[in-house]
């Protein structure tokens, strides 16, 4: 959408929201509702939890199957279905596994159902998209009715975060029914059940009652599709809608104008960042690159576009992941150093740059940079196509790539190996750093279950980045929620919706 | 007149097997989706699998004859994304997109043709002005603006409709007005001009030399008369809708044919946005060729001019 329309549009919005305000009709006073209902953007693309893992569907299949391991809203990895793991080596992990989970259709869960589970989502022939996030899993076999012993190709420090999003499906039921009625109409062992998909419309789902765990307060739920944002508010502020996802900060602020509604925000663990080609042309020059560094200020990009949500970061990480060191700064905002290092390197600095981007990021913010860039000296060209074009050339040979790129990364892990090995290691299509020393500290920390030396590679890592940029980590990208203010529920940083962790207050 | 439909209906089939190729090959040379179905960070091995997997490592011709032949068997296909056969998301959505271009229809007729009548009968008259001003305001409101205004006050502050969605009879009333307000306008013009073109004809000079009243003039002579254009119009107009639902889908969450063909854009399905083109294509020609038909029903003489 082009600016003027998101502007009209804002204020069309801002129009109807003072009507609102000034109007007698209040949510107040209202029985609070059974059903919860919760507008996402789209539908989800699939409900079989071993498919396409998007947000939309992603919120809505996490509450119908449960995993081995979870999170709590706190970050730490906790039991699930697994009791207890231990290391029977450096490359294999004996799980122990409940024996009173039942699914939906009364089987009860066993050791089968979750090697079962591995073992199809890591097969080729199935082909999901989400097999390179399970990759370095090389088998599954069930010891006992209640033991699982996974291993892997090598010691994986990242396994266990992995695990928390791998869905435990029932074997029984899929292989009767088949994937594509499993896809249609699936059966977990969640603390909700499948109830309905009204396919462009809605997917209801409906409190199990023998659920093993923390059992949800609201009997039903509702996930509707709803694509346009202030759509999303008005059903919020009309009372029609009790949470919405991915509101912007402008209608976050609209939120905060009215009684009875609200933001709400988590910073997640995704990281906006500026990537620069080491390779070829001007930013193969370390001084060029650490003028682009000092060229932007990021927190005037958080204060002035971003709602003041955001948070700044000086490593490619955000405090949610394993990996994260805290006291690493790179050096701030600082125009007048950014013009005397272009000065130093001359007329190479001062050749048109290409800064490829794609419609999917905000690019308000792609052209703060630019105008940052420019403001210090430099010439920068933005480059837009779409995000598969744009990810293709992300992901070439280092003369292909642009001379920068922005981008939002997130590895749905919670681990600093699922982001600084694809973008630092030479062997990473991502990455066009190529330095020995880089790569034998992401090896480490990728090859060592040790928590200490991990830290330690990491470490080194992130100074390496800060002294010779390969890349500009900008800031912790914050995710905002449109909430009923009754509503008990605490957003996280992955992004995460668990029903059984949702109420109304007193 | 067989002889005219047959050419019709052979010219039809050339033109869908070429929107077919065309949209094809649009959407082929750009990439694949594959890298946005990983996640990010995925091997190069991992990228390659899934490609293999999705058939899309294979020669691009080999892939567009595959794609013909299931097309000349009325195979769809299966969507990437979701999983499940086109026609299976196709088929949830058409209802929708078919309500809802009826209502903005009726709509847009309802609206359009008496303030066309109108302005074109007592165009010296200050309210036929007025009209025109109603109907131009209705078409340069962007549905995007005008539908969320029309949520904020019928869904939000007034309450007497749904605010989005497809849950209830009453939700079709929004979307519909939001959609046939944006033709409303080519229709009243249209009718307007039709109606000054009749009424300056000799048959209503001598029609009112007999004495014949106003209002029966416009009902017999001049609605029939002045219909010939509205409906080329109309059928044109209709796919107007369908473009224009895109937008009114996506605003007012109307689970139609439009709101699918964005998600299947962004996502790069494939074969979701190949048949929706398709079926669109095929609406297009149908109704052109519907409107050809319907003016030998409303106009004799053009049956006979074509038929030689």
């Amino acid at each position: 959408m082009t600016s003027f329309a998101k502007h009209a549009r804002t204020l069309a919005l801002a129009a109807g929201v003072s009507l609102f305000a000034l109007s007698a009709m209040s949510t107040d006073g209202m029985a609070q509702p059974e059903t919860l209902v919760i507008d996402l953007v789209n539908e989800p693309s699939s409900l079989d939890p071993h498919r396409q893992w998007n947000p939309d569907s992603y919120y809505v299949y996490r509450n119908i199957f449960d995993q081995l391991l979870t999170r709590t809203d706190d970050g730490e990895i906790v039991p699930n279905l697994a009791t207890d793991w231990t290391y029977a080596d450096d490359s294999s992990v004996i799980f122990t596994i409940r024996d009173d989970v039942a699914f939906h259709d009364g089987e009860m869960l066993t050791a089968d159902d979750v090697v079962y589970s591995i073992e199809r989502i890591t097969d080729p022939d199935f082909a999901s998209p989400q097999l390179g996030q399970y990759n370095q899993i090389t088998g599954a076999e069930a010891l006992s009715p209640t033991e699982v012993r996974v291993t892997t190709n090598g010691p994986y420090p990242a396994l266990l975060a992995q695990l928390v999003k791998l869905s435990i499906v029932p074997q029984h039921y899929v292989e009767e029914v088949g994937d594509d009625a499993f896809n249609q109409a699936p059966v977990g062992s969640g603390p909700y059940q499948f109830g309905e998909w009204d396919r462009g419309v809605q997917v209801s789902v409906e409190r199990f009652d023998d659920y093993w765990g923390e059992p949800g307060f609201f009997p039903r739920a509702e996930f509707r599709a709803v694509p346009d944002a202030a759509t999303r508010v008005a059903n919020l502020l009309a009372g029609e809608a009790n949470l919405i996802v991915t509101i912007d900060p402008d209608l976050a602020l609209q939120l905060d104008a009215n009684d009875g509604v609200e933001p709400r925000f988590a910073l997640t663990e995704r990281v906006g960042y500026l990537k620069l080609n080491t390779q070829v042309g001007p930013t193969a020059d370390p001084r060029v690159r650490e003028a682009i560094a000092a060229a932007i200020d990021a927190q005037l990009i958080i204060d002035g576009l971003l709602g003041g949500f955001d948070a700044p970061t000086s490593q490619m990480l955000s405090p949610a992941h394993f990996g994260w060191v805290d006291g690493i700064e790179r050096d701030g905002y600082d125009i007048d150093r950014a013009r005397a290092l272009i000065a130093e390197v001359g007329d190479p600095a001062l050749e048109p740059m290409s800064f490829a981007t794609a419609p999917v990021f905000d690019q308000r913010i792609v052209q703060a940079l630019q105008q940052m860039l420019t403001e210090a000296g430099f010439n920068v060209e933005i480059e837009m196509t779409d995000m598969a074009a744009y990810l293709a050339r992300a992901q070439s040979e280092a003369d292909q790539q642009a001379d920068m790129s922005f981008g939002r990364w997130s590895c749905a892990c919670q681990d600093a190996d699922g982001v600084l090995f694809p973008l630092l290691h030479s062997s990473s299509n991502w990455s066009t750093w190529s330095e020995d020393e880089m790569n034998a500290l992401l090896e480490t920390a990728r090859g060592t279950l040790d928590e200490d030396e991990r830290m330690a590679a990491y470490e080194q890592v992130h100074n390496l980045v800060v002294d010779q940029v390969p890349l500009v980590p900008l800031y912790q990208a914050a995710i905002l929620y449109g909430v009923d203010s009754d509503l008990v529920w605490q957003p996280t940083p992955n992004e995460s919706m668990f029903l059984n962790r949702m109420s109304w207050a007193d | 007149m067989h002889a005219f439909l047959i050419k019709r209906l052979i010219q039809a089939v050339i033109a869908l097997l070429g929107v077919a190729t065309l949209i094809f090959f649009i959407q082929h040379l750009s990439g694949d989706p594959t890298l946005l179905l990983v996640p990010e960070g995925a091997t190069q091995e991992d990228i390659d699998a899934l490609r293999e997997a999705l058939g899309f490592n294979r020669p691009l011709i080999v892939q567009y004859l595959s794609y013909m032949g299931d097309l000349l068997t009325f195979d769809f296909g299966r969507s990437i994304v979701q999983n499940v056969p086109v026609m299976t998301i196709i088929g949830a959505r058409v209802p929708y997109t078919l309500a809802l271009a009826g209502g903005a229809l009726v709509v847009a007729l309802g609206i359009g043709l008496p303030l066309g009548a109108i302005m074109g009968l007592k165009r010296e008259r200050w309210y036929a002005r007025a009209a025109m001003g109603v109907a131009l305001a209705g078409q340069s409101l962007p549905t995007f603006w005008s539908g969320i205004l029309l949520i904020l006050v019928f869904g939000v502050t007034l309450g007497w409709l749904p605010p989005s969605g497809a849950r209830s009879a009453l939700s079709i009333i929004m979307p519909s007005v939001a959609l046939g307000l944006l033709t409303m306008a080519t229709f009243a013009r249209v009718a307007r001009t039709a109606v000054l073109d009749e009424i300056g004809k000799d048959y209503v000079r001598t029609a009112r030399a007999k004495g014949v009243n106003t209002r029966r003039l416009f009902f017999r002579h001049l609605i029939r008369n002045g219909s010939i254009p509205v409906i080329t119009v109309a059928a044109l107009e209709i796919s107007n809708l369908l473009a224009g639902a895109v937008i009114v889908e996506t605003v007012f969450a109307w689970p139609g044919l439009g709101q699918a063909a964005i998600q299947a854009i962004a996502a790069r399905d494939f074969l979701v946005v190949q048949a929706i083109v398709l079926l669109g294509a095929f609406v297009a020609i149908g109704l052109n060729l519907l409107a050809d038909l319907l003016y030998s029903v409303v106009d004799p003489r053009i049956r006979l001019e074509r038929a030689r």
